[in-house]
């Protein structure tokens, strides 16, 4: 190796010393050094030892972090971007918004819904409520609520409150309410006939008709939070009523705002619940979400928050990044599927639909789509989510097999011939077979349609022969009218509606109108009433195994794939994302488990 | 000018307010889609009829069309023009908010493209065939091929991202919370916003001051000037430049008119909380009174925008006379 060679091995393992020197690594808590994000008292006092004596590693801000950490004071100011203003505090009334309690910090209700695990745990956490009963017959739910719960103005929590709650969702639906006083998501309650308070801290709810997933209706968006009884007794106009204060019990109050930017609040301290380990939360709007990234990049930020988190692509591109952490959820973003108008031609001929499911490349279009997605092949339920559920009998009948496709159409009396060296498909009735396919809704997130449309056009138009004539972008508002005059369509709806065959009743036909897919098969809807109406586990799984069998038979829509969600952070400020993040269970959860990691974030308090 | 001619001008005006108001009632009313349904279908996955049915009834929506629309007229003239459903407050409140922070940004950034647009188009339709005006023509058509998204998240990832001169989004920074407000802050804030929008708006002016430029340099009064010996400055300004302005008046007035409806893509990548942005939100959610009025805010602009035209031209031109029989 000659002088020039080695000199320049020198300087590039000088610069490469000097870089890993200056990256900022993700973080662990200052003087933690078993690394279980927890300062002991021999940790805290080791540091203190070491810093009196001038020979600790630690800085007097670095030493009040650990201090505040082994004390689980709250510490610190996390700043985390929502993208789009409406998940800001609202400066209005918060009882009639979506999400309340899993998208608030601010509010409560009695349960909210952790991720099923592969363990087999999840299912609820109680807020407000310690422990519930149900009845035999899943007529009556009985809560019984925390004893030493506190409104944010110090006025004690009772359920009196949980009844006004029920009370005024009841009172504020009324058809004749004025203009101001209606509130539009009272149906969520309609359920409950009434509600009792045998004493201040158990309250009874009483179904109408058999209830035996009420805590469901109570912990998924829009979820309902329970608000104070002394301050909204006096409120006749709720949704035009412009709260200011923001009075609520979660463990966070509401402290300030700047309108269409920016809103904070700060750790309460008669918090009936676990204390979080931050101080301040300071909540500030993205509408781009590109923009968001480069200050998390920058530091700016410290969390991007959203339903589902950042695009697969974006995250994909952070992996990596110095102090920035990603959290990749499984099945936690949107399930995609190929959903059929089972009342118009072709898609009304059962064999046909039947067909086609065997004619879906799931693994060309996750691999189109990107990191995250998940091929899936049961019938609506997803695997990561729903857990045994599942009927194990339904699994792999949706099997990508072109040659399986064919022959199921030949059979079904369809004609395969070839025209100008194209495959042609033709009707039993000697008809060209020709689809239009409309763009729009939940599906069109990240084009996503697109690239399912891309890879059916090689296989339904290049092998098949079925003609896809058009695949107009339509405008949400009128996608539903275009759904009732083509046969095939594409569906993305949030991974937690197919967590639990409750949801299969999206494919019932109900007295309230048809469904997406103009499904209506008798013995499904019966079914599903019936399901409704039983309490029992064992009866209801047995039933869901009965309802699966018909969707794979009859075939209303193909499962394509479930997207995962990714949350990135700042890896390097704060620790403990993970395990909540996967948790479930909203906001409130994963700030008091989160940790600071870097006195820097106390400097900004 | 006289006072007649100002009366007719404002009851015209009124006309074609109360025509503008009249055609944008009935065209966003036959837009598909309403705000009820569509908001219950993204929670529930259907719109439960019952409900449908209580919030029309509430908010008047049920009600014959013609009811509607005179129920609507006199509130917009008595200043009631509803409530949001998206927002849930008064209408006025959430555009008075958004229109302050829409005219922080376009204001500055209309005036300084007017003024830079005028001045460069007239140096370069002066100087036609030079190097200057080659580059400068160049340069503009340049800069008005580029996808406005693009520029702005361009303006985004150099100046605050690389360099780290500018914040990336928003109004305030987070201090704010704490203490206030300041003025200065919000104005560091604004300035990538607004150097935004001047690359957007000063191109239209530079081209047509440059082709007016252009038209008026070839005039026999100039060449008149020439002979009588003046100098280029002086023909400059006081003769061709007060003719090649006569079409820009209008421009200016037209330009002042359109920015309140403020630009959705820079609102979008700078997080700016402005009209465009609370337009297409709006548009999306079928928020109809919110719509109504940010359209008749539109609407008042722009007239008020003609009428100011028809009073400036005059003043620039005395020979042009507006009213008069003469």
């Amino acid at each position: 190796m000659n002088m020039t060679t080695r000199c320049l091995s020198k300087i590039l393992a000088c610069c490469v010393l000097l870089l890993v020197c200056c990256m900022p690594a993700t973080a662990g808590i200052p003087g933690d050094t078993d690394g279980d994000t927890n300062i002991s008292a021999d940790e805290l006092a080791t540091a203190i030892l070491g810093y009196l004596g001038g020979t600790g590693a630690l800085t007097a801000e670095e030493l009040s972090l650990a201090a505040h950490n082994h004390l689980h004071q709250p510490y610190g100011q996390l700043v985390a971007a929502v993208l789009g203003e409406t998940y800001l505090i609202p400066s209005t009334s918060y009882i009639d918004q979506k999400g309340v309690p899993a998208d608030s910090l601010i509010h409560e209700g009695l349960v909210t819904k952790l991720r099923p695990q592969d363990d087999g745990s999840g299912g609820y956490l109680g807020w407000l409520a310690e422990r519930w009963e149900m009845s035999d017959d899943a007529m009556s739910w009985t809560f019984y609520l925390v004893k030493n719960a506190t409104w944010h103005d110090g006025t004690p929590f009772t359920s009196a409150d949980v009844q006004f709650t029920y009370e005024y969702f009841r009172d504020h639906g009324d058809a004749d309410a004025p203009a101001g006083s209606f509130l539009v998501n009272s149906a969520i309650l309609s359920n409950v006939a009434s509600v009792e308070c045998p004493d201040p801290y158990t309250v009874v709810f009483r179904m109408k008709s058999c209830a035996p997933l009420f805590p469901e209706t109570l912990a998924t968006g829009p979820g309902i939070g329970v608000f104070p009884a002394h301050i909204w007794k006096d409120i006749d106009l709720p949704s035009t009523y412009v709260d200011s204060k923001q009075i609520g019990i979660g463990p966070f109050a509401y402290t300030s705002t700047i309108p269409g930017t920016l809103s904070k609040v700060t750790a309460y301290e008669g918090y009936h619940g676990e204390q979080p380990y931050v101080r301040e939360i300071v909540i500030r709007n993205y509408e781009d979400e590109d923009a968001a990234i480069l200050a998390l990049r920058r530091g700016d930020i410290d969390f991007i928050s959203g339903e589902f988190g950042l695009s697969p692509r974006k995250a994909e591109a952070l992996k990596g990044a110095p102090g920035i952490g990603i959290t990749q959820i499984p099945s936690g973003g949107q399930a995609f599927e190929v959903a059929f108008t089972s009342d118009f031609y072709p898609a009304n001929i059962t064999a046909f639909r039947r067909a086609l499911s065997h004619a879906v490349n799931r693994e060309r279009v996750c691999w189109l789509v990107g990191d995250g997605a998940r091929p899936t092949e049961t019938a609506f339920l997803l695997p990561a989510l729903a857990g045994d559920q599942i009927n194990p009998a339904t699994n792999g009948r949706f099997s990508y097999d072109i040659e399986e496709a064919k022959r199921q159409l030949v059979a079904a009396g369809f004609n395969l011939t070839e025209a100008n060296g194209r495959p042609v498909l033709l009707d039993p009735d000697g008809n060209r077979v020709e689809i239009s396919i409309p763009l729009a809704g939940k599906a069109s997130t990240n084009a996503v349609d697109q690239k399912i449309v891309a890879v059916l056009k090689e296989d339904w138009e290049g092998k098949l022969g079925i003609r896809i004539v058009e695949t107009p972008q339509v405008d949400d508002s009128i996608y539903l009218d275009w759904i009732a005059r083509t046969a095939v369509h594409f569906d993305g709806m949030p991974g937690r509606w197919h967590e639990d065959i409750d949801r299969l009743d999206n494919f019932q036909r109900s007295p309230l109108g048809e469904n997406y897919y103009h499904f209506d098969n008798e013995t499904f809807n019966r079914l599903i009433t019936e399901l409704k109406s039983t309490a029992d586990p064992a009866e209801r799984k047995e039933i869901g195994f009965r309802l699966q069998e018909i969707l794979v038979e009859e075939v209303p829509c193909i499962p394509v794939f479930s997207q995962d969600a990714f949350m990135a952070y700042r890896s390097d400020r704060f620790v403990g994302w993970d395990a909540p993040l996967l948790g479930g269970g909203g906001n409130i959860r994963l700030f008091a488990e989160i940790r600071p990691a870097n006195a820097e974030v106390g400097l900004r308090a | 000018m006289n006072g007649i001619y100002l009366l007719k001008r404002l009851a015209t005006s009124f006309a074609a307010f109360c025509i503008a108001v009249t055609i944008m009632f009935a065209l966003l009313r036959l837009m598909p889609g309403d705000y009820i349904t569509m908001y219950l279908e993204s929670i529930y996955r259907y719109a439960p009829p019952d409900v449908v049915e209580t919030f029309n009834r509430v908010y008047g929506l049920d009600r014959p069309i013609l009811e509607q629309y005179f129920t609507y007229l006199l509130d917009a003239f008595r200043g009631n023009w509803g409530y949001s459903f998206i927002y849930k407050v008064p209408v006025l409140t959430v555009i008075g908010e958004k229109l302050v922070w829409t005219l922080i940004i376009l204001l500055p950034a209309t005036i300084l493209a007017t003024l830079a647009g005028i001045g460069i188009g007239a140096y370069s339709g002066w100087r036609r065939g030079s190097k200057a005006d080659v580059g400068l023509l160049n340069g503009m058509i340049f800069i008005r091929a580029i996808p406005s998204y693009w520029l702005a998240l361009m303006i985004l990832i150099i100046f605050a991202y690389y360099l780290n001169l500018f914040p990336l989004g928003g109004y305030v920074d987070t201090s704010a919370l704490a203490t206030g407000i300041d003025p200065f802050d919000v104005a560091n804030h604004a300035v990538l916003p607004i150097l935004t929008l001047f690359l957007f708006s000063v191109t239209g002016t530079y081209y047509l001051m440059r082709n007016s430029m252009l038209m008026t340099a070839g005039e026999d009064y100039i060449t008149t000037a020439r002979a009588k010996g003046l100098d280029e400055l002086t023909i400059l300004r006081k003769h061709a430049l007060k003719n090649a302005m006569l079409p820009m008046v209008t421009l200016i007035t037209l330009e002042c008119a359109g920015m309140i409806t403020g630009s959705i893509f820079v609102e979008t990548i700078f997080s700016w909380p402005g009209l465009g942005m609370l337009t297409y939100k709006a548009l999306a959610a079928r928020d109809l009174p919110l719509l109504q009025g940010i359209l008749l805010i539109d609407t008042l602009f722009v007239i008020a925008a003609n009428i100011a035209a028809d009073l400036i031209y005059p003043l620039v031109d005395p020979r042009v006379q507006v009213g008069d029989d003469a």
